[in-house]
């Protein structure tokens, strides 16, 4: 455990968030990514975070790993789309946008909370080396 | 001669302490470099063995090593949330030490003092 | 550093060891003499053994913050407020045994200076 463990607590939530806001961006950009009918839809994905030594008050955060959401996606018919099948169906993701721009909200809030922590923590620290001058 | 091994510890401390911020300022500067693996420098586990053996330690022993981090498409792998966590928490532990050296010195000093 | 607390301890036992220094708790209104002549009173103790005193835990107050200092620079430091409330404990009484030696000293240096 280091001497200022704060910043590396929060360190650890920048991190996560950041991987959580990456998820949802590549959602967001392929969300209108056609497949064909016989190959699964782009799936959305999902980041699964852990507490870190949970129980302790000093573990801070961890990107366990990956979710994938609907393979299946939805059907729409477009049979001038080049992967068209015969009946001109094509796949499309199952990503829903305003859900996705809220979740990019709560990531970015998520993500300035923790800045705020790891500032905090700095100027409380700054401020015990201060001590006995002056 | 005055130095002690606490001092000469905390100046051992310092020097690696100044590298690791200059890897840290050039893992950020090279963000974007394809092929690019962050620096890590290590002092710490050397210092603590020399201090637990009781030797003086000695100034400006610090390993720089590559990070092992996955790296993106571009083979980079410098990780900007953990580089300004390392750049915070490097200045605050170089403030640290210069605190404890300037303890010392002003202890010797009103040690000497006769009025 | 540890050759300037080393002799500051030697001056207090050579003073402790003059036969003169009893007496001083006597003598009320001489200049220089005033806190001695207060910590008599208040502890009942002779003056040469709460210098010694003072100075026996002037090396644990040292000793304190040279480890948590030596932490400090390894990163083991658990609590940065650690070390810098023994740091400060170490240089207050270090000031507080050199401001003893030297009012202790210029009392003497006074007394020799009187004509008997």
């Amino acid at each position: 455990m280091s001497t200022f463990d704060t910043l590396r607590i929060a360190g650890s939530g920048l991190y996560a968030n950041r991987k959580w806001m990456d998820a949802v961006s590549d959602n967001l950009a392929n969300l209108n990514t056609a497949t064909a009918t016989d190959e699964s839809a782009f799936q959305e994905r999902m980041i699964v975070v852990e507490a870190d030594d949970y129980g302790s008050g000093e573990g801070g955060v961890r990107v366990a790993g990956t979710q994938f959401g609907n393979a299946e996606g939805r059907l729409v018919y477009e049979p001038d789309n080049a992967l068209a099948d015969a009946d001109g169906y094509v796949r499309y993701p199952d990503i829903d946008m305003g859900d996705q721009m809220t979740r990019l909200i709560m990531a970015q809030r998520s993500y300035q909370a923790n800045l705020s922590s790891i500032e905090r923590a700095t100027n409380a620290y700054q401020a015990a080396l201060q001590l006995g001058k002056g | 001669m005055i130095a002690d091994a606490t001092m000469t510890a905390l100046h051992a401390a310092l020097t690696g302490l100044n590298q690791r911020a200059k890897a840290t300022a050039d893992n950020i500067a090279n963000v974007d470099t394809p092929g690019f693996l962050a620096s890590r420098v290590s002092f710490e586990s050397t210092l603590r063995s020399q201090l637990v053996d009781g030797q003086t330690p000695t100034v400006g022993q610090s390993a720089v090593t590559q990070s092992t981090d996955p790296t993106r498409l571009n083979g980079n792998n410098v990780n900007l949330d953990t580089e300004t966590t390392i750049a915070t928490e490097t200045g605050l532990r170089y403030q640290l030490a210069i605190n404890a050296l300037d303890g010392k010195y002003s202890l010797l000093r009103s040690a000497l003092r006769t009025s | 550093m540890t050759s300037a607390i080393s002799g500051i301890t030697a001056a207090m036992s050579g003073m402790s060891g003059m036969a003169g220094l009893t007496g001083i708790g006597d003598i009320a209104g001489t200049a220089g003499i005033t806190a001695p002549g207060t910590t008599q009173s208040a502890s009942g103790a002779d003056f040469a053994s709460i210098l010694a005193g003072t100075v026996d835990q002037l090396q644990s107050a040292h000793s304190t913050a040279d480890n948590l200092a030596a932490q400090a620079a390894t990163g083991d430091l658990q609590d940065v407020s650690d070390y810098m409330i023994a740091s400060q404990e170490a240089s207050l009484a270090t000031e507080t045994v050199v401001t003893l030696k030297n009012s202790a000293v210029s009392a003497f240096t006074e007394i020799m200076r009187m004509s008997v």
